[in-house]
C-alpha cells in the first residue's frame, strides 16, 4: 500500500536530522515526511535510536543539526500547551500515582484545551467519554490506579493520549504490557485513528504487527533510516539481516510477513 | 464526592474553630465568645481573653497550617516523592538558622525576619538537594532526599545552637519560637505576612491542574502541554516563600506539610483544585487541633505547639516511612 504518496502535504517533516547524548551520535541526518492518514512504523533493534526519534519529533530533545517542521514551523517554536493542541504522545513509562481515578487520568489529556476557568466542558466530557468507550474502559472510570494490571493502565493511558484529539499521534511501544487481544485492539484503535485523517507514528517491536497494521514502515538501524516504504519493500530477508544480523525466511501471510529464522527451520 | 469532602473538612474546621475560642484555661460559653467577637467590651477581662490570647491564636495557628500543608503538597508534587515537606527537606532549619543570625548580627525582628529565613530555607534546600544526589549518586531514590534533608536540618540545628550560644541572653525569650510555637504576638508579624500566603495559595491553585500532571512523568506532562521546567521551579518559587512565612510566625512547626497531603489523599483523592483547598483545609485542622491540645491537656501550664507536633507527627512520619518502603519491596 503506498497510497500516502498521493495524501497531500507532509503535515510532519524531518530535515537531516542529527541528535547525539554528549558527543555519540544516536541519529544521524535522518530525513522523513509524515503525511495525514498515514499509520507508520518505526521498527529496529534495540539502542536503534528510535525512541529519541519520537522525542526528537515530540520536542523534547532538541537536535544538534537539522529540524522538524510541524506544517511550517519549527516543533521547537511552539509553546508546549500549543504543540500538544497538535501533538500526542504515548510515552513509554507507565508512571501514574496509585491514588489517581482512571477518569482523571483520562481527564489529563484535555489539558491543552483547557482555558484557566473553562475546564470540563461538554466537549471535553464527550472527548473523554469516546476515548474510554474506544479503549474499552469505560467500566473502570472510577477505580485507582493502584488497582488496575500494566495492560488496564496502558489502555487508560491510551485513552489520555486520545482525547487529546491531535492530528499527530506519537505512540512509544503502545502494546507494553498489553495481552495479545489488546495488542490487536491498540493496533487496530491506531490504524483507524490513521484512517480518520489523522497521523500515527508508532515506535514498535514486533515486525509482524507492524507489517499486518502499518501502511508504512520505517526500519533504522545505528541511528539511520536503512528502508522507508511500504511493509513488503522494507521488511526483506536481505534487510533483516542486514539490520538484525541473522538470516530469515519470510512468509506472507495476507497483510502480514512473518520472519521466521533459517536457524530454526533446519 | 469531592466536593461533600470539602464541605464536610468546611464544617469541621469552623466547629474547631468554636472549640478553640470556648477551651482554654477557662473555660468560656458560646455565648460569650460570640458576644466577645461581635459586642466586644474592652473591659470585659473574658472578652479580651477570647479576642486578644484566643482569636489571635487561631488565626496564626489556621494560617501557618494552611501555608505549610499547600508547601508540603507543592513539594511533594513537583519532586514527586511522598516524604518530602518543607521540615524533612530541611527548609524550615535554614530558615531558623538564618533568622537567628539576622537578630544577632543585624538585630532584625518580626516580619523583618522573613527575608533571612527566605535566604536560609533556599540555601538549606540547595545543600539538601546536593547531599541526596552524593547519596543517591544520580539516582532518584525517595529515601536518598530525606536522608540529605535530615543532614541538612541537624546541620542547620547545630548551627542556631551555636549562634544562641553567642549571647544566650539575647535569645532567651525566643526558646518558644525555636521549638515551633504560638504566642500571643505572633498576629503582629503574620499582619505584614499574609499576603505572601493568601498569593501563594492562589497561584497554586491556578498551577494545581499542571502540577497533576508531573505526576506521569516530565516527559508524558510536557506532551499534554504543561512545560516541566516552568512547572517546577513555579512550585517551588511558591512552597519556599509560603513555608517560611509560617516558620517567620510560629518557628518551625514540623509535619504539617508531611502529614496534611496524605490526609488528603486519603479523604478526596490525588488530583484537582478541591484536593490542593482540602490539603490547606487539613492543614489549618490539624495546627489548631495541635493549639488546643498545647493549651489545654496540661492547663494551666501551656505546652509548645511544636512540641505536640513532634509528638503526633514523628509518629505519622514513622508510619508513611513504613508504607513507602513496604510499598517498594512488594
Amino acid at each position: 500500500m503506498t497510497s500516502h504518496e498521493k495524501k497531500g502535504e507532509p503535515v510532519l517533516a524531518l530535515k537531516d536530522l542529527s541528535f547525539g547524548y554528549g558527543g555519540s551520535a544516536v541519529l544521524e541526518s535522518v530525513s522523513l515526511d509524515f503525511r495525514p492518514g498515514e499509520f507508520v512504523a518505526i521498527v529496529g533493534p534495540n539502542g536503534c535510536g528510535k525512541s529519541t526519534l519520537l522525542k526528537v519529533i515530540a520536542g523534547l530533545l532538541t537536535p544538534d543539526q537539522g529540524s522538524v517542521l510541524l506544517g511550517d514551523r519549527p516543533v521547537g517554536s511552539f509553546s508546549r500547551k500549543t504543540l500538544a493542541l497538535h501533538m500526542a504522545m504515548l510515552a513509554q513509562t507507565n508512571e501514574a500515582p496509585d491514588g489517581m481515578l482512571v477518569a482523571d487520568l483520562v481527564g489529563m489529556g484535555r489539558y491543552a484545551h483547557e482555558g484557566w476557568l473553562s475546564r470540563g466542558t461538554a466537549q471535553d466530557r464527550a472527548h473523554i467519554e469516546t476515548a474510554m468507550q474506544t479503549m474499552e474502559i469505560a467500566d473502570l472510570a472510577g477505580r485507582r490506579i493502584g488497582e488496575l494490571s500494566g495492560g488496564q493502565l496502558q489502555r487508560c493511558r491510551m485513552a489520555m493520549t486520545l482525547a487529546q484529539d491531535a492530528r499527530v499521534l506519537l505512540l512509544d511501544e503502545p502494546t507494553n504490557h498489553l495481552d495479545l487481544k489488546y495488542q490487536y485492539a491498540l493496533l487496530d484503535i491506531a490504524r483507524r485513528q490513521a484512517m480518520a485523517g489523522r497521523s500515527v507514528i508508532a515506535v514498535l517491536h514486533d515486525l509482524t504487527l507492524a507489517s499486518l497494521y502499518a501502511d508504512r514502515i520505517v526500519l533504522m538501524s545505528d541511528g539511520r533510516v536503512v528502508a522507508d516504504g511500504a511493509p513488503a519493500d522494507v521488511l526483506t530477508p536481505a534487510h533483516i539481516s542486514a539490520v538484525y544480523g541473522i538470516g530469515t525466511v519470510a512468509m506472507p501471510f495476507g497483510r502480514a510477513i512473518v520472519h521466521l529464522p533459517e536457524s530454526a527451520l533446519e | 464526592m469531592k466536593v461533600v469532602g470539602l464541605a464536610l473538612l468546611t464544617v469541621a474546621f469552623v466547629l474547631l474553630c468554636g472549640l478553640h475560642l470556648t477551651a482554654g484555661a477557662r473555660f468560656s460559653s458560646p455565648g460569650l465568645v460570640i458576644d466577645a467577637l461581635f459586642e466586644h467590651d474592652a473591659r470585659n477581662y473574658q472578652h479580651v481573653v477570647v479576642v486578644k490570647q484566643r482569636l489571635t491564636r487561631l488565626v496564626v495557628a489556621g494560617y501557618s497550617g494552611a501555608v505549610l500543608a499547600v508547601s508540603g503538597l507543592l513539594l511533594q508534587k513537583t519532586l514527586r516523592n511522598d516524604l518530602v515537606s518543607p521540615s524533612t527537606l530541611g527548609i524550615n532549619s535554614g530558615a531558623v538558622t538564618f533568622a537567628v543570625l539576622g537578630i544577632y548580627f543585624f538585630g532584625l525582628d518580626g516580619a523583618a525576619l522573613f527575608w533571612p529565613a527566605l535566604a536560609g530555607g533556599l540555601f538549606a534546600i540547595a545543600v539538601t538537594f546536593l547531599a541526596a544526589g552524593l547519596v543517591s549518586q544520580g539516582g532518584r531514590d525517595p529515601l536518598a532526599l530525606i536522608l540529605g534533608g535530615t543532614m541538612t536540618a541537624t546541620l542547620f540545628s547545630s548551627a542556631t545552637t551555636f549562634a544562641i550560644s553567642l549571647d544566650p541572653d539575647r535569645f532567651g525569650g525566643l526558646m518558644g519560637w525555636l521549638v515551633g510555637d504560638i504566642g500571643n504576638f505572633d498576629y503582629q508579624p503574620l499582619a505584614f505576612l499574609w499576603p505572601i500566603g493568601i498569593f501563594g495559595t492562589g497561584v497554586a491553585l491556578i498551577l494545581c491542574r499542571a502540577l497533576d500532571l508531573q505526576t506521569l512523568g516530565a516527559e508524558q506532562a510536557a506532551t499534554l502541554g504543561a512545560d516541566p521546567r516552568i512547572v517546577r521551579y513555579g512550585a517551588l518559587a511558591l512552597a519556599i516563600p509560603l513555608a517560611i512565612s509560617a516558620v517567620c510566625v510560629v518557628g518551625p512547626i514540623g509535619f504539617v506539610g508531611l502529614v496534611a497531603p496524605h490526609i488528603a489523599r486519603l479523604l478526596v483523592g490525588e488530583t484537582g483544585r478541591i484536593a490542593m483547598a482540602s490539603c490547606a483545609l487539613i492543614g489549618a485542622i490539624i495546627v489548631t487541633a495541635a493549639d488546643i491540645a498545647a493549651r489545654t491537656l496540661l492547663s494551666p501550664q501551656l505546652l509548645h505547639v511544636g512540641t505536640v507536633m513532634a509528638l503526633c507527627g514523628g509518629i505519622a512520619f514513622l508510619a508513611i516511612v513504613l508504607t513507602t518502603l513496604r510499598r517498594r519491596i512488594a
